[in-house]
């Protein structure tokens, strides 16, 4: 126990004194998450938005698709974006192996589905009255579209909260597709990985609790946003 | 006179069980209408066939109007996230700024709500929401408006300032459901009574 308690003391007075390797891998997890989650929401929204929408054959068969893949462990991903960017694979010349970009690439997929699922669900759910009026009112499909968007941007927001919190916290991806090279791909999930596996269990910790910290933020940010406002319940 | 709707051996079934039939109705351009009937008996339904709304009927359903010329408020209106007068400009948005403005703000005072304009929609009374409903879809000018029970929740006040409006409006058909006639409260041409449908 006291084993471990000297982990978390070393670990708390590395966070303190802003310890370059831990303050790298945690910028890099941040910049490549939230990049893999903005292409995933630009893409996943429309994605999601059509389905929902949209009539067409095989659109069950993509939802059903888009469903599973929230559950895709990040191993295999990892595996498939592995055997695509090795030299030998089909997009071995784009070069995108133990790159950041091959992460973000990796991890926009592990976004995807989620992002598509949730707003697919979230607008297919709209209450009737909100297509019926916006069409009696002569809007466009843009600002039906809009609408839309706006009546669901709860759920929509807390579709990227969640999509973050998966990329952010993945193991996976990175390690399979980053390769963990320091300085270069090294995020604080395979960074922990790294630490734990040399024995410098106090760096691990710290990495480990900046993850947790991230974890917490948004939990809770989902948390408050998923709790209705008093003031905005309909009088 | 040319007809603007007419209807003709219309019957709408839900399951195996009939929810609407209209024989025949014929309504003239610039007439207001009621269409009264019990609960169940398909007034809804009928303004919602009129309305574009529903597509699976028998029968003939013929109304001269495209759908962005009729105006439709449901029974129970939707008011989209944001203020009174995000709302109430929802349907203009593609007028000029300062013209959308007033003519909000004119149709806004029509229904003495003016007082609401910033107000979230979500903080507004039942009575409050249909007034602005309305309004949403009054600024328009519609050709054809459809009013499913605009009078449910308005207090007297609300229903006097609404038949008020609803009878200046001398270039524009209008229907109107209610579960009991609505002569005593709008002078109108003509009224359909729907008998509830027994099963």
């Amino acid at each position: 126990m006291e084993f471990i308690w000297n982990g978390i003391i070393e670990a708390l007075k590395l966070i303190l004194a802003g310890d370059p390797q831990v303050l790298d891998a945690a910028w890099r997890s941040i910049w490549i998450s939230t990049t893999a989650v903005a292409l995933a929401a630009v893409i996943g929204i429309t994605i999601g938005c059509l389905l929902a929408r949209l009539k067409f054959h095989g659109r069950t068969l993509l939802i059903i698709l888009f469903r599973a893949g929230m559950g895709i462990p990040t191993v295999l991903i990892g595996l498939v974006g592995y055997a695509l960017f090795s030299r030998q694979g089909p997009l071995g010349m784009l070069e995108l192996l133990y790159t950041p970009v091959g992460i973000v690439l990796g991890e926009f997929a592990l976004a995807l589905p989620i992002i598509v699922s949730l707003t697919h669900a979230a607008i297919a759910n709209l209450d009737s009255r909100v297509h019926e009026t916006a069409v009696m009112l002569g809007a466009s499909t843009w600002q039906r579209l809009k609408t839309y968007l706006s009546e669901t941007q709860l759920a929509i927001t807390l579709a990227l909260l969640t999509a973050f919190a998966r990329c952010f916290t993945e193991l996976g991806i990175a390690m399979m597709i980053g390769g963990n090279i320091k300085s270069i791909t090294r995020t604080l999930a395979t960074a922990t990985t790294l630490e734990t596996a040399r024995g410098n269990l106090s760096r691990a910790v710290a990495m480990s609790l900046v993850l947790l910290l991230m974890a917490i933020v948004m939990t809770t940010l989902i948390s408050l946003l998923s709790t209705p406002k008093s003031e905005e319940k309909r009088a | 006179m040319t007809s603007m709707i007419q209807i003709t051996g219309l019957q709408m079934i839900c399951g195996n069980k009939p929810i609407c039939q209209v024989p025949a109705l014929e309504i003239q351009p610039n007439h207001k209408f009621g269409v009264v009937g019990t609960n169940g008996s398909g007034k809804t339904t009928l303004l919602r066939i009129i309305a574009g709304l529903e597509h699976e009927f028998k029968g003939t359903v013929h109304c001269s109007l495209p759908q962005n010329q009729i105006g439709f408020v449901h029974q129970h209106p939707y008011l989209f996230k944001g203020t009174v007068r995000d709302n109430v400009l929802y349907g203009i948005r593609s007028m000029e700024t300062g013209d959308r403005n007033a003519l909000g703000q004119q149709m806004l005072e029509s229904f003495k709500i003016q007082h609401l304009t910033n107000r979230s929609c979500h903080q507004l009374s039942g009575g409050e929401q249909r007034r602005v409903a309305l309004a949403r879809s009054l600024v328009r000018a519609p050709k054809l408006l459809l009013l499913d029970e605009p009078f449910a929740d308005l207090d007297d006040e609300g229903i006097e300032t609404t038949c008020n409006i609803l009878s200046n409006l001398t270039e524009t058909t209008i229907l109107i459901s209610s579960p009991i006639t609505i002569h005593a409260a709008l002078p109108i041409d003509g009224e359909l009574v729907l008998n509830s449908i027994a099963f």
